[in-house]
């Protein structure tokens, strides 16, 4: 009961954010040079030709009109037609999200097992493996990403042909050939999150093991495994879980550049298109949807506190 | 023991993740694209391009980057050939009626019909002719047309208010305009933007396409001529980045794309065929003439100066190597305006631009504010001729547009004297109509006007189609002369496929690979 008023408290503050955030998208769009409708009239049109479709469009509306009208909207359930294709935003944005969750949840997944796993080796063992995980972590933050996913192209692609160079197949056509479509962009996508994470891990790790609880633990002859599992663990659990979501959150970020490079059409390469375009109900629908996303995690790591830490229960 | 146990449960965990993802490719490797089959007819043909069509609506598509969205299920009234000259397309008989070039006639073939059933008659054509002139994009190449009519159940006529010499180039699959679409399209123009209502040898498979990711195309079943239909599935996959492209195309996972000169040895090395041809120039257009913005300009000797200042060889072979050709025009050899004793009018010669600009009052140089593109490598020529005017005391604060809409923003703004520019190349009249007649465009967004040009064009417009190649050699000469531009060089455009699979696919000047009708299985 507690988590679910903690859920609805948290879903409803949100909503002031959601309207500063479209706001201020809305202004910083309009703030980038270019014009929509002459991109959609091109080179060979007559000056009226152009004016029609701005008229035709609401571009000649004053700003704070053209907000107001997409508002509007929105409270209506509809976020308007991209001014391109004609379709609507909405329609188009459900037809991306599966892909950029798919990207991002199997990103977070991977990031979250092999950055945990790695951690606790790296503490558990110390030694080579820390040296081990140390260099992995600088690796993981030092190599460009986008450098990175072109190397995995050539060789997981275009060398062994093991995955497809660029696309996605949605689950419900072929779940195999779902999750071989999303192998290359997930290892991209998570090499510098995991790297962050096993650190992260570790430290904690290490850190929950140095307190006094624990050695008492020990002196009371308290098993290894009963201790890491349902103390350091546990302990340690709270700031890895941060760390987590703000992994995600910076995913979603990074699925711009993995779904540009392995053209995969999710919410990603839709918004970098629709800036490039100067596509405006677009963008804010994507930014709207992105948000909600940002709103959703910060809610699942708040609820996951509440799990793990009874101090947090408490308050 | 206890971490032990849960490192192997982790492994066990990713093991059979990975396990997941192997064994999906032991199932499926290859099935990207399915090789072609017997009988004439391929399985799957996948080409990839690096944007989304802007519309598949053929009166609001772009020339050039649109077309193959759209020739493949809309029809036109005439075909290109390679060679420029116009073959029947829906239409088996055209041409000129008298002299003057102002009026047109064609025949339909009979028994046509459009991929929703209804019948592809004269009315229909004239309909769809006239949805286009009126709401169509490229509005300056059909400005000419008075009127579209049906004359007879299979023959319409074109009436023009002015000669309008490239009608038929304006009626083919490159241009756009004669695409053919159905009365039921003309009835709900906004769903044209995202569903085809041609009577192409293919239709929109709309339930396997994802608006600016892919686009399925499955054989029109009324199609008059099945022998055009050599697939049995097309797919245009946009992929925005470049090298992710070609890896595409090279681990067999599409079949064909565009390439530029800097992927050439790439794609060669990777055992896919290249076809190119000279088919883009790009330069630096003098915009205002009429000194407007930067009084210097207006001074021809000015203008030639900024001209004998540019090393165009350096710049060629520096930016596109082998691929391109330095060149003082804005046309291709092949096409009717082409002067071949006019690519090198302007040799390098900084000295003499130096005694140029002094002769003009402008010893020390001058400033001048310039605009240029980011992309297909425009900017890499406009920041050479920069840097060579340097040498000459012309210093230029360039601005440069990343998007096609800020470009067109820019270009039409009138804020900038300068522009560079890359043009594919067209045939003169609908150039002279972009480049060099007194309206508004974003190649000549100052309208200058220049009574002796104008009146050049208007006579080798009205004149005989063996007369015109020679008019507009003269025409190009006369705007070289004026030194209108500084052209600096024409760049090939050239396509990479696997040339194991595909035949037909062909690259010539103002022309595309034709990939509803040509372009084959091998």
């Amino acid at each position: 009961m507690a988590i679910f008023r903690l859920a609805v408290r948290r879903l409803l503050s949100s909503a002031p954010l959601l309207f500063l955030v479209s706001a201020l998208t809305f202004v910083l769009v309009s703030l980038v040079p270019g014009d929509p409708a002459r991109t959609i009239v091109g080179q060979h049109v007559t000056v009226e030709q152009y004016e029609a479709v701005r008229v035709q469009l609401g571009l000649d509306d004053p700003l704070p009109v053209q907000y107001w009208d997409w508002l509007v909207g929105v409270l209506h359930g509809d976020l308007g037609a991209s001014l391109f294709s004609g379709e609507a935003v909405t329609k188009t944005l459900n037809d991306r999200l599966p892909v950029s969750l798919s990207l991002i949840v199997a990103g977070t997944v991977v990031s979250g097992i092999l950055g945990v796993a790695l951690g606790l080796l790296s503490a558990r063992r110390g030694g080579l493996l820390t040296r081990a995980v140390d260099l992995l972590s600088l690796l993981g933050l030092a190599v460009p990403a986008f450098w990175f996913a072109l190397v995995l192209i050539a060789v997981g692609a275009v060398k062994l042909r093991w995955f497809p160079v660029t696309g996605y197949v949605p689950f419900a056509d072929d779940p195999a050939e779902w999750a071989r479509s999303l192998v290359l962009p997930v290892i991209s996508l998570s090499l510098s999150a995991v790297a962050v994470i096993a650190k992260q891990t570790r430290d904690c790790v290490l850190d929950t093991f140095g307190r006094d609880f624990i050695r008492v633990m020990q002196a009371n002859g308290f098993s290894r495994r009963s201790i890491l599992y349902r103390h350091v663990l546990r302990n340690a659990a709270v700031p890895v879980v941060t760390v987590l979501g703000v992994v995600l959150v910076s995913l979603l970020a990074a699925a711009v550049f993995v779904e540009t490079v392995f053209a995969m059409p999710g919410l990603g390469s839709l918004t970098q298109q629709a800036t490039v375009q100067h596509d405006i109900p677009v963008i804010q629908g994507a930014v709207l949807y992105i948000t909600v996303l940002v709103v959703l995690v910060n809610l699942l790591v708040d609820m996951a506190y509440n799990r793990l830490d009874p101090r947090v229960r408490a308050a | 023991m206890s971490t032990t146990s849960l490192t192997k449960r982790m492994t066990c965990g990713l093991a059979a993740l990975t396990a997941l993802a192997l064994s999906a490719t032991a199932c499926s490797s290859g099935s990207g694209s399915s090789s072609a089959g017997g009988g004439g007819q391929g399985g799957t043909l996948t080409v990839v391009t690096p944007g989304a069509p802007a519309s598949l609506d053929p009166a609001k598509a772009n020339v050039g980057s649109d077309n193959w969205f759209v020739n493949l299920t809309y029809d036109t009234v005439l075909r290109q050939e390679p060679s420029g000259a116009p073959s029947a397309g829906l239409a088996t008989k055209w041409g000129y009626v008298g002299t003057g070039n102002t009026e047109f006639e064609f025949t339909l073939r009979s028994g046509l019909k459009f991929a929703d059933g209804t019948a592809l008659d004269a009315k229909a054509v004239a309909a769809s002719l006239n949805y286009t002139r009126k709401n169509g994009l490229n509005v300056s190449w059909t400005s000419a047309i008075a009127s579209v009519t049906p004359t007879g159940p299979l023959t319409v006529r074109i009436h023009c208010s002015s000669p309008h010499p490239s009608l038929p180039e304006l009626l083919t699959q490159v241009l756009l305009a004669g695409s053919v679409i159905s009365p039921k399209g003309l009835a709900s123009p906004a769903e044209m933007g995202t569903r085809s209502f041609g009577a192409g040898p293919y239709v929109l498979d709309t339930a396997h396409t994802a608006t600016g990711d892919h686009y399925t195309y499955l054989p029109n079943p009324l199609y008059w001529d099945k022998t055009k239909i050599h697939w049995k599935k097309v797919v245009i996959k946009v992929i925005a980045n470049p090298n992710s492209a070609l890896q595409a195309v090279k681990a067999g996972q599409a079949d064909a794309m565009a390439i530029t000169a800097n992927q050439f040895d790439t794609a060669k090395s990777g055992g896919l065929s290249v076809v190119g041809t000279p088919n883009l120039f790009l330069g630096v257009n003098l915009a205002d003439r009429g000194g407007t913005l930067a009084d210097p300009l207006k001074d021809l000797r000015v203008r030639q100066a900024l001209n004998y200042a540019v090393d165009r060889e350096a710049i060629t072979k520096a930016i596109v190597q082998h691929h391109g050709h330095a060149t003082d025009q804005i046309s291709l050899p092949g096409l009717d305006g082409f002067a071949e004793d006019y690519d090198n009018h302007y040799p390098y010669d900084p000295a003499k631009a130096k005694n140029l600009l002094a002769d003009a009052g402008y010893p020390n140089g001058f400033s001048l504010k310039m605009e240029t593109q980011g992309f297909f490598g425009i900017d890499l020529v406009t920041q050479a001729v920069v840097q060579q005017w340097k040498q000459i005391g012309v210093a230029v604060d360039l601005t440069t547009d990343t998007s096609v809409g800020q470009w067109l923003a820019s270009a039409t703004s009138k804020k900038y004297p300068a522009l560079g520019f890359g043009y594919g190349g067209a045939s003169s009249y609908p150039l002279s109509l972009d480049w060099m007649l007194p309206h508004a465009t974003a190649f000549n967004p100052f309208a200058s006007s220049d009574p002796k040009l104008a009146r050049m064009l208007e006579a080798a417009a009205a004149s005989a189609p063996a007369e015109q190649p020679s008019r507009y050699q003269e025409a190009m000469r006369y705007v070289v002369d004026q030194a209108w531009f500084v052209s600096v060089m024409r760049m090939d455009g050239m396509y990479a496929f696997n040339g194991k699979k595909l035949t037909g696919l062909t690259a010539a000047p103002s022309y595309l690979p034709d990939l509803a009708w040509s372009v084959a299985p091998k």
